[in-house]
């Protein structure tokens, strides 16, 4: 048995792990009390690794699809004739309908970024199908709007935590969850919005329950009362930003009794939480996934961005820091080699599209209107569009069988790789050399570079997505400026923190500059080197003339959830139900991870929070099924009856699949809340966002 | 001679299952025994607010463990260094020891048809190590070793907490 060091890839993390080998076999990982992100600690996620590794479930051969899309009819196939089949159906398809008709899409899983965007600007399109448009894109791209950068939360040195929207202790939690943890253990306030009763609401000083999509009304309610109590930092308010005046007389009618009714939350309580967060110094903002839902995501965040603003927390310690990345976000994304045809990319989302073009959604519903040009062909990379992407039974599905090609390149067999022509058995982040950037993650501090080195050699036949790409590409005569993933990483290694080439970063591991507060004084954010923010006017946005020229508004305005029980009254009769969609389990990672009998042990089926008192009205109990349906579909989930939820507020379980079940519609929908989501307009202007966490529905007991 | 324990404070438990993972790993358990489990207690009302309680439960070594005597084979032995094993060898399966324990932490193994609980990590102890579940737990909310160095720990972290 030997033990080599290595790094967890189960979420984004990269938390530094001890990997215990024995005969070429990962038997064992624990967390590296060394490594500087996760002190020896690791999730739950991590410390099942063997079970994901070993799985007997994994794809372990590539497979080319024999009878009809679906049917679940297979041949094993040699990697040559794989990926000669995508290459010769590439150029078919783009011989046929041109050069954008293929496109292709990685998902969250086993980070792929800095090889899949590289990948496809040198195949030649713009886009790339995945989430974004509701999950980090909103949050980065409202920062650089408003301040240049995204002003990424900084707990180690807070006296006071505003964590809105986030259950950061069970997601996002290395090392963010823990930095938490540890100001709330010195004594650091902690005040959370959420309509849930989380384990971090419940620890919270105060717990602001919102109507679900109402952010924005709240945080307007916050801005109000900051600015008529003078609770705001004047010296910086006047010195640093852009449109104090015009935000004020805003947000003057936003009182807290305007927002009482919008967003349930009590007038005083809204006053009491503003008045200890504006008091207490430095205080961090916190945002969760959650504020990128919703048509109207670029004025939520830009709101809530402005509490720091005004505050006079903005890249001070304990505030909200305006941190050098260890890596450039344009090197990671592979801006310098945009393809020619990058403005034609799908979606006429002007805030997306400058940064990771496209939403899932535009993608779907180019293949099925082929509106703007015909998209025919994807290669989808830890994608499983069919669970993760909204409304997955009448969109997604329809869309996806409409594709001349699909090729999908996964762990595990999921509900979209049955779906593909050719299905590519992948590395888990164990068998393969990659690096981790949680500098790009909204809200790592500090923002690093990690190396991640191969620990086992590839189980089977999988193979890293890197090499996948390289190989796709020479098969097309293109070149992906790398021969080999090595060749890649030092090239990205070189351009970062790290400093040298793949192999002696990973003598070092770990990389991040020193970091300077107060930039805007000394001229660390302007690429002129000048004091101030890299923004138009030099100062923060706080009213932005760019949004203005995008015909965006350029003050942030409440905007109605489109399918509420106050903007579709009718509609709520039938659908009385305010849905929310946003738990998420501590032991998966998006759609991963069900196969992992640990970790399924502990959360073994999806379930939908209910209030007593609706429960009753229902005649449902604790533990039953039950259907949860919109007007898009439905599907079955388990009632948990608790009182930590508002009586007219269900919040189901997302990003589920069960993939024990027998026939293939059971395995992709029967508990799929995506069933139920919508992909259609009103979508963010910005960012194309789509309401996944405010609809409308019914519920009732199902037999089992 | 040292008393090894184990004990949880259940404030500062969030719920991230990370404990029952390590442990289930470190002992390679299948599905079924749960020698460390976080069981959720509410949401209630409590004074007009809300409450929420995590408590992690797992086997507390008693000093003069109720299991054992409940055992008709004697296969519960505590040692001279306080921690409670059941002898594999010896148990027959009668589950007896399993409503004896007053904390209901004691499982049954479904492999080898014997009871089943929390051995402290004995191993790892035995290397001056922490218990899986206590190296990896997120909040530092369970605390192991020498039962007056676990209960120093424990009112450090209170007053630092509380501040009183």
């Amino acid at each position: 048995m030997k033990i080599v060091k290595g790094n967890c890839g189960l979420c984004q993390g990269g938390c530094g792990v001890l990997a215990y080998i024995e005969d070429g076999r990962m038997v064992k990982v624990e967390g590296d009390p060394d490594f500087p992100t996760n002190h020896g600690i690791l999730c739950p996620k991590g410390l099942a690794s063997v079970q994901l590794v070993n799985s007997p479930h994994r794809l372990k051969y590539p497979l080319k699809r024999l009878g009809e899309r679906g049917e679940g009819k297979w041949a094993r196939i040699t990697w040559d004739e794989a990926l000669d089949t995508i290459a010769a159906r590439v150029k078919e398809i783009r011989a046929k309908y041109g050069p954008l008709s293929v496109a292709g899409s990685c998902g969250t899983g086993r980070p792929l970024i800095h090889h899949d965007r590289r990948f496809l600007n040198i195949l030649g399109t713009p886009n790339r199908l995945n989430s974004s448009h509701i999950c980090y894109m909103p949050m980065l791209g409202a920062g650089i709007v408003t301040f240049g950068r995204f002003p990424s939360s900084d707990f180690r040195n807070t006296n006071c935590i505003l964590n809105w929207g986030s259950n950061v202790t069970h997601t996002r939690r290395m090392g963010m969850g823990l930095q938490l943890i540890d100001a709330w253990k010195r004594g650091a306030k902690l005040i959370t919005v959420d309509p849930l009763l989380t384990p971090l609401a419940s620890k919270s000083d105060i717990w602001l329950q919102l109507r679900p999509g109402t952010d924005c009304a709240l945080a307007l309610a916050w801005l109000n009362v900051i600015i008529q109590e003078k609770l705001y930092d004047q010296e910086f308010v006047s010195r640093w930003t852009h449109g104090f005046d015009r935000l004020a007389a805003h947000v003057e009618p936003f009182t807290p009794e305007w927002a009482e009714p919008i967003t349930w939350v009590p007038a005083d309580k809204i006053r009491q939480a503003a008045r200890l967060y504006a008091t207490t110094s430095p205080a961090t903002l916190y945002p969760g996934v959650s504020v990128e839902f919703g048509p109207n995501t670029t004025g939520t965040i830009r709101a809530l961005l402005f509490l720091p603003a005004l505050t006079g927390n903005i890249d001070v310690p304990g505030g909200n820091v305006l941190w050098q990345d260890a890596i450039p976000m344009g090197t990671l994304y592979s801006m310098e080699d945009k393809p020619a045809t990058w403005d034609n990319a799908l979606g006429d989302y002007p805030l997306l599209n400058r940064l990771l073009p496209t939403a899932g959604h535009a993608g779907w519903r180019a293949v099925l209107t082929e509106q703007r040009y015909p998209l025919k062909a994807l290669l989808f990379h830890a994608n499983n569009a069919i669970v993760g992407h909204e409304n997955s039974q009448n969109f997604v599905y329809k869309a996806i069988m409409k594709l001349e090609f699909l090729s999908v390149m996964d762990l595990f067999m999921t509900p979209t790789a049955e779906l593909a022509d050719i299905v590519l058995p992948a590395s888990t982040p164990y068998e393969r050399d990659n690096i981790f950037t949680p500098n790009a993650e909204k809200n790592y501090v500090p923002p690093a570079i990690i190396s991640a080195p191969k620990v086992v050699e590839p189980l089977w036949e999988s193979r890293d997505d890197g090499e996948v790409f390289i190989d796709i590409l020479k098969r097309l005569g293109l070149d992906y400026g790398a021969e080999t993933v090595k060749e890649r990483l030092d090239q990205l290694c070189l351009k970062s923190a790290a400093g040298v080439k793949w192999e002696e970063f990973t003598k070092m591991g770990y990389a991040s500059y020193p970091q300077s507060f107060r930039k805007y004084e000394s001229g660390g954010l302007r690429p002129d080197g000048k004091p101030g923010f890299s923004t138009p006017s030099g100062k923060v946005e706080l009213y932005s003339s760019e949004l203005e020229k995008l015909e965006i508004d350029p003050l942030p305005l409440h905007k109605e959830p489109p399918e509420s029980p106050v903007s579709q009254p009718e509609l709520a009769r039938t659908y009385p139900l305010i849905l929310t969609t946003g738990i998420r389990s501590p032991v998966y990672y998006h759609t991963q991870y069900r196969h992992i009998p640990w970790l399924r042990e502990i959360d073994p089926e999806p379930r939908i929070r209910i209030h007593p008192e609706t429960a009753q009205k229902y005649g449902i109990q604790d533990g039953d099924s039950v259907y949860i349906e919109s007007q898009r579909g439905k599907c079955k989930q388990r009632a948990m009856v608790t009182l930590g939820i508002d009586p007219r507020v269900v919040m189901a379980d997302a990003s589920w699949w069960l993939p024990e079940k027998a026939t293939r519609e059971e395995r992709a929908w029967e508990v799929n809340i995506n069933n139920l989501t919508d992909s259609e307009p009103p979508h963010d202007p910005g960012f194309g966002s789509t309401s996944g966490r405010s609809l409308l529905c019914k519920i009732y007991k199902a037999s089992e | 001679m040292k008393k090894f324990t184990i004990a949880a404070d259940p404030e500062l438990c969030f719920d991230c299952k990370a404990c029952e993972v390590a442990c289930k790993q470190e002992h390679n358990l299948p599905v079924g025994p749960r020698w460390i489990q976080v069981i959720t207690v509410g949401p209630r009302m409590v004074g007009g607010k809300l409450k929420v309680d995590f408590v992690p439960k797992m086997c507390v070594h008693c000093a003069n463990p109720p299991c054992a005597g409940a055992c008709p084979v004697d296969a519960i032995q505590r040692r001279e260094d306080g921690i409670v094993l059941i002898d594999q060898n010896l148990c027959n399966g009668c589950m007896a020891c399993l409503p004896a324990c007053p904390f209901a932490v004691i499982s049954f193994d479904p492999d080898t048809q014997r009871a089943s609980k929390c051995n402290l990590c004995v191993d790892r102890i035995e290397q001056g190590l922490q218990p899986a579940c206590v190296k990896h737990c997120e909040a530092g909310a369970l605390f192991a070793g020498d039962a007056n160095t676990v209960a120093q720990e424990m009112r450090k972290e209170r007053a630092q907490r509380s501040g009183v």
